[in-house]
């Protein structure tokens, strides 16, 4: 492997600086999709800048009105047992304790997830759901993304070259509950094969769905939603799993991997819905 | 220090354990080899092709280069192999290449960098044949042929008694075609090792299952006399059969003979995933007939597997394959056929119970079909034809007396009605299911021997000798056992020299699950014949009669004062003798005839059951083994806790082969996507054994380490087919195979 500059910041503005200072420089968090990239040769850069000693990207504050703003260095371990997004989102928590295995998670970072933006990435369908949105710090200041914004393509955010991913706004959920299911080829370290996230809030009348690993980009999916919404009940989560299958078929198409996958959706939307409500107990 | 206390049979901490756990000890890659050369290898890019030209110019001018070498410089004859008569492959590509991945140039450089970048910079010209990824596709008319004699590597025939007599007058006929998957061995050590020039010995440390037939294949690719190599084991990291054919080996020997200077290499995991031996894929379509009580009549198996592009222990795993066609029971009517046929994958060689895992998934799922068909439970399907003492097997052997396999039965049956019906769940189905399983110890119906030493070393003690390689499995733990039993000595008091063709004498492979059982005899031979040389020898000072003179660890007794090991021994050497037991054991076969397959192809055989239950998720056909109990008859436990061990590893590994490793040949580099269970994916295994004692072995012994991993496959497939309904024929019985089989279900 060539060796090349490593460069640890520990303020935002100074690591914009270094960023902008040559080409080829690039982020780098827990390292866990780059360092993969680099040995394959797919990605050469020139020098890494490690951002993960950077305060505002560390931590979880409680903002006011009971939403979070979770730190983008923040290691899936970490957001597994914070209490605070536990208690707000419990779906986020979930999905980054089935990220790889203590090994990885104890590294990998969720801002390093979100920015790879790759399909079967696991907090994507829980972020999807949570409606969070997204916070960046470049050579023009802040910006802030939905995740429609946020989202281009499969692999392609659009946090810029220089720019820097800080926190993810999650908002608060009152009085819903939510499940994660994940299935891949094995218990850990196994890429998901298909992922689902459902917050379902009979009371407020709203339910969100998303689905992992089966779309190019995260995003909910409305039809489901809307099933679930007719009754928050068995018939309604039979239905939602339905809606969530006809539109992943309509956006993937009928590909070899979807003769598992397709059915599967249904089935394991149905799941997550039936977990979320307890409308009978899931192991 | 006498031991009045039995070392046989008793646990105590292994001498590797320590230094292990605390990463203390050394495997090849970690030793310092001062001046060492690095290598590298230029590999294939090709599956099938002629080589027309091969410029290493770019390479050679690169700085810190010293050397690249072609088949060219192979002094020897260019062509090894484990088996004497497939002696077919090249250690560097000679005319052609036969599979992605093939060595085609060597490159020796003083930085490892450098040397990579070289052998990439090594152009060859090829010119494509037509590849063959299939047997099918290698015997079609048409297809290209991958060596001179054509496709087909091996065929091996069986047959016993009337079959087609018996078909046609059975009450029931269950048929199905099986199929297993390509399967990396995934030893945590990959392939690595380095050479010195001792004087004018080229000595190689390796990680090796079999350092005297690397010893023998090295002379012979190197042109030297048997003398000129030597050949040590490192500590080894696991092998499962994948460290028995040659790899690192014989380009270290190479570049250090020519150069003259140390030369050192480690496969990084992709070259290993790339160029060494896989488990074969198998196609195996089965007939079965029993008459209305379940009595088997007869098997009718044709077997076929991808030997890939070289045949290493092709042979041996078609032919043992056959020999187990019909698993632990009473078959009288037999035919077999079973073939090895070359493809232009990597080369498929040993792993883990050769073939014999692939057809007990055959025939534990056809012991399920017909107990279906008659309405049988099936293990008293399965008791009620198992094998006993006496019985002929489908060679036509007759069994002796250590047959274990009703007892495993009954076992699991006291324990399957232990665990009763699993509750009810909206969610999941669940299963229990049953495999059992035969496995002949040793090499298949040849001369298969091993030989130890036992000497008095310089503090007055005693050395055990033996090439045995201990490869993790725990050997060198079992044979001292044997040793300090039959000494009467703790096994702390004998000191080991192991695996080094220098010193000592060849063991024969670790493999075939045959080193406590071969070796075990040698050493207890050694040991015997080294306490009756020390008394005969003290007669002869003390002028005592033999019957009055007893053994006593360290030295003899029954004279006025005990007599030590070391003045026996310098007696001994002033007469120009020496005190010395040597051992050695084969045990005893008859070959297969080449047209009945008819023969005794081992001594004695392993026999074992298992039992899973599993869950099947409703919505994803996502599989857990939620519990797996296993009973093993082993013989003896010379080292219980070791016969545990073998059994939970073996069984973790069958899960990996009942649920998800399948070797994608195009697309598997590294463990990114070939998937092996984890920790969360192995259940606690309960693990047992039985010590029906085999009256030819050490204190009873036979062996563990294959049998281990044999029946868990089975019996996860007929657990899930137990649970759904639908029975699951190929391997793995991955997401997708399990998610169809709940879809048939739904449909019925
Ligand atoms: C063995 C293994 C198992 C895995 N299993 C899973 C799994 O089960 N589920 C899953 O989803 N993923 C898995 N992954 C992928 C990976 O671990 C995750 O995507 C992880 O969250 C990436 O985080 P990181 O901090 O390591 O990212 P890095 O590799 O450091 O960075 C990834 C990308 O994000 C950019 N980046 C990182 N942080 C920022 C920032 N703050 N601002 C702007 N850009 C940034 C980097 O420049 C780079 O392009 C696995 C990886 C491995 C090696």
């Amino acid at each position: 492997m060539a060796k090349r500059e490593y460069l640890k910041p520990t303020t935002l503005h100074e690591a914009v600086e270094i960023l902008a200072a040559a080409p080829g420089r690039r982020i780098v968090a827990g390292g866990t999709d780059l360092m993969v990239y680099i040995r394959e040769g797919k990605e050469a850069p020139a020098a890494l800048v490690d951002v993960t000693a950077i305060p505002e990207l560390n931590g979880v504050q409680k903002l006011g009105d009971g939403a979070l703003a979770v730190g983008a260095a923040m290691t899936h371990s970490m957001i597994g047992s914070d209490p605070d997004i536990r208690a707000v989102a419990p779906v986020l928590s979930d999905a980054s304790s089935s990220v790889g295995a203590v090994q990885i998670r104890n590294l990998a970072t969720i801002g390093g997830n979100v920015v790879n933006g790759a399909v079967a990435a696991d907090t994507l369908s829980a972020l999807a759901v949570l409606d969070a949105a997204f916070l960046t710090f470049g050579p023009e200041g802040e910006k802030r993304y939905t995740i429609e914004e946020f989202f281009l393509a499969p692999g392609k955010t659009a946090v810029g070259v220089g720019e820097v991913l800080t926190k993810i706004l999650i908002p608060a959920q009152p009085g819903a509950s939510h499940a994660f299911i994940k299935v891949a080829r094995r218990r850990a370290a196994a890429i998901s094969r298909l992922a689902v996230s459902v917050i379902a809030n009979p009371d407020g009348g709203y339910a969100r769905i998303a689905v992992g690993a089966v779309l190019p980009k995260p995003g909910r999916i409305t039809p489901a939603e809307e099933a679930l919404k007719e009754g928050f009940d068995l018939a309604a989560a039979k239905a939602a799993g339905e809606a969530a299958k006809a539109h992943v078929l309509s956006i993937s198409g009928e590909r070899p991997s979807m003769v598992y996958k397709l059915p599967v959706v249904s089935s394991a939307v149905e799941k997550a819905v039936i977990k979320a409500l307890s409308l009978r107990e899931v192991k | 220090m006498s031991s009045l206390e039995k070392v046989v049979g008793v646990d105590g901490d292994r001498r590797d354990t320590l230094s292990k756990v605390t990463g203390r000890e050394r495997f090849s890659g970690d030793y310092k080899v001062p001046g060492a050369l690095a290598l590298a290898i230029a590999r294939s890019t090709e599956a099938h092709a002629l080589i027309k030209n091969i410029d290493s110019s770019k390479a050679q001018a690169l700085p810190w280069v010293v050397r690249v070498f072609t088949a060219r410089d192979v002094p020897g004859e260019n062509s090894y192999g484990i088996i004497p008569i497939t002696k077919d492959q090249p250690m560097l590509a000679e005319g052609k290449v036969r599979f992605k991945g093939e060595a085609v140039a060597l490159v020796a450089a003083e930085t490892l960098e450098a040397a990579r970048e070289a052998a990439a910079l090594i152009r060859v010209d090829y010119e494509p044949l037509k590849a063959s990824f299939t047997p099918e596709e290698a015997l079609a008319d048409g297809a290209d042929k991958i060596h001179e004699k054509g496709n087909l590597c091996f065929e091996h025939d069986s047959l016993m008694g009337d079959p087609d007599k018996a078909f046609a007058e059975a009450a029931v006929v269950v048929e199905d075609t099986y199929t297993t998957s390509s399967i990396e061995h995934s030893y945590m050590e990959p392939e690595s090792g380095f050479a010195v020039m001792e004087d004018d010995i080229v000595a190689v440390t390796v990680s090796t299952q079999n350092p005297h037939y690397d010893h023998a294949d090295l002379c012979r690719l190197l042109g030297l006399e048997n003398d000129k190599v030597r050949v040590k084991q490192a500590t080894t990291g696991g092998g499962f059969g994948g460290k028995l054919d040659l790899s690192v080996h014989s380009y270290v020997a190479l570049a250090t003979l020519l150069t003259g200077r140390p030369s050192r290499l480690t496969y990084t995991r992709e070259e290993s995933f790339a160029a060494s031996a896989k488990r074969h894929s198998f196609t195996m379509k089965y007939r079965t007939a029993a008459d209305a009580e379940g009595n088997l009549l007869a098997v009718d198996a044709e077997l076929i597997a991808d030997t890939g592009a070289y045949a290493s222990y092709g042979v041996a795993v078609a032919m043992r394959a056959a020999v187990h066609a019909a698993g632990p029971y009473m078959v009288p009517n037999s035919r077999v056929y079973s073939r090895a046929v070359y493809t232009n994958h990597v080369f498929s060689g040993a792993m883990r119970g050769f073939g014999v895992p692939q057809v007990a998934l055959a025939h534990e799922s056809q012991m399920e079909k017909i107990a279906a068909k008659l309405g049988i439970d099936p293990i008293e399907l399965r008791l009620k034809n198992a094998l006993k003492p006496g019985d002929k097997t489908i060679t036509g052997q007759v069994l002796g007396d250590s047959v274990g396999i009703r007892e495993c039965l009954e076992k699991i049956k006291a324990v399957r009605d232990g665990w009763g019906a699993a509750a009810d769940d909206p969610d999941c189905f669940r299963g229990i299911g049953v495999g059992a399983m035969l496995y002949g110890i040793g090499n298949t119906g040849v001369s298969n021997p091993s030989t130890a030493q036992i000497r008095v070393n310089e503090a007055g003690g005693v050395t055990l000798y033996t090439g045995c390689a201990d490869i993790g499995q725990g050997s060198d733990h079992a044979l001292l056992a044997i040793c300090a039993e039959t000494l009467g000595l703790s096994r702390e008091d004998i000191a080991l020299v192991r695996a080094d063709t220098k010193l000592t004498t060849n063991a024969g492979a670790t493999s075939a699950s045959r080193q406590t059982y071969i070796s075990g005899n040698a050493v207890k031979d050694a040991s015997e014949k080294f306490m009756a040389k020390a008394i005969e020898e003290t007669a002869k000072i003390t002028g005592k009669d033999i019957a009055d003179l007893c053994f006593t660890g360290t030295g003899v007794k029954g004279a006025e004062r005990e007599v030590t090991l070391t003045e026996i021994a310098e007696s001994l050497k002033e007469q120009g003798n020496e005190l010395i037991g040597e051992g050695y054991f084969d045990p005893e076969t008859v070959p297969l005839d080449h047209h009945t397959g008819q023969g005794k192809p081992y001594s004695t055989y392993g026999f074992a059951a298992q039992l899973t239950r599993v869950h099947v998720d409703k919505a994803t056909a996502e599989v857990k083994v939620e519990k797996l109990f296993a009973v093993h008859d082993i013989g003896k436990a010379i080292y219980p806790q070791g016969v545990i061990g073998q059994i939970s590893g073996g069984s973790a590994m069958g899960v990996g082969l009942a649920l998800m490793e399948e070797f994608d040949h195009a697309s598997d580099k590294n463990f990114d996507t070939y998937l092996i269970p984890t920790v969360l994916d192995v259940p606690d295994v309960e693990a047992s054994f039985i010590e029906h004692a085999e009256p030819t072995g050490p204190y009873g012994a036979k062996g563990v380490g294959e049998p281990a991993l044999i029946p868990t496959a089975p019996a996860i497939v007929n657990a899930i087919s137990d649970a759904v309904g639908v029975r699951i024929t190929s391997l793995p019985a991955n997401l997708e195979r399990v998610h169809r089989a709940l879809q048939l279900m739904g449909g019925k």
